[in-house]
């Protein structure tokens, strides 16, 4: 089978745009779910802080350790599926719930927030960010994510302050689920 | 060890399959219309295609239930990596001028 070089180059470079495009679109189908749970999170969070400013912290609690183990579930299960590496899987989403709640209560020592729209703002924020920059890597649709989270966040803190969580919960958890669903349509 | 062409890996489509297998990790496995919106085929194609690549030991498919919805997932196996990793280093040694057992 002789093979020229401009094919073998031209089959090479299709080897890597599928191998890239699967890793891509592999990313999307493991991240929905995540993103459909915290959206959820967020619009039960925030909106608890609206309605219920007394119980926000409770809430707020309780919500990301159901999150964070709702996340180890559902990366467990996706593993156990295809590949056999369960605990592992599940456990490397716990551990990145923990580091960003970590960095997030470090800030809050550090910078001290005045009031409680800049809690609800930061962590928003932070996120946006990390999907921004995984989008830059690994598939456009996680950077879209994060612009529109990033751009509703800082929208709503400086036009909407009054129902800023209200916002939050509704636009902010509402962009988390939406996106979810655009990453399974994938 | 000099590399050797692979004449059944080597058709587009079925090349397209190995290498999006390739990209997942060891034993994961990848549900036919995931693949098929990967790879860009009909269902007839990829189907006729990846029985070929089963027949030859390169990838392993299994049927089963989601809930109650039938569901086809494919997995590449450690003979499939193998042959891959081989085409794919005489593709490289074509470009690197190494002479080839084709050549």
């Amino acid at each position: 089978m002789p093979i020229s070089t401009q094919e073998a180059a031209d089959t090479l470079q299709e080897i890597a745009r599928t191998q890239r495009r699967a890793s891509i679109l592999r990313g999307y189908e493991r991240g929905a779910p995540h993103l459909i749970l915290w959206g959820i999170i967020w619009a039960l969070g925030y909106g608890t802080c609206d309605l219920a400013p007394a119980l926000a912290n409770p809430a707020w609690l309780l919500l990301d350790v159901a999150g964070m183990t709702g996340s180890f579930l559902i990366g467990r299960a996706a593993a156990a599926g295809k590949t056999g590496a369960t605990t592992a899987y599940g456990a490397r989403f716990a551990a990145l719930g923990f580091t960003a709640l970590a960095f997030v209560i470090a800030t809050y020592y550090i910078l001290q927030p005045h009031d409680s729209a800049q809690f609800g703002a930061f962590p928003a924020l932070f996120i946006a960010l990390i999907y921004t920059v995984i989008g830059i890597w690994r598939g456009s649709r996680w950077a879209v994510a994060g612009i529109v989270l990033g751009v509703c966040t800082v929208g709503g803190y400086a036009f909407l302050r009054e129902h800023f969580m209200l916002w939050m919960a509704v636009v902010g958890g509402g962009t988390l689920i939406l996106t979810g669903l655009w990453l399974r349509r994938a | 060890m000099q590399a050797e062409a692979n004449e059944l890996i080597h058709q587009p489509l079925r090349l397209k399959i190995m290498a999006a297998l390739n990209g997942l990790m060891a034993r994961d496995a990848v549900e036919f219309t995931r693949l098929k919106s990967v790879v860009g085929a009909t269902d007839g194609n990829l189907g006729a295609h990846l029985a070929t690549l089963e027949q030859a030991g390169y990838v392993k498919i299994e049927k089963d239930f989601n809930g109650k919805k039938p569901r086809t997932r494919v997995a590449m196996t450690s003979l499939g990596r193998k042959a891959l990793a081989q085409h794919v280093a005489y593709l490289r040694d074509i470009l690197e001028g190494v002479p080839t057992s084709a050549s």
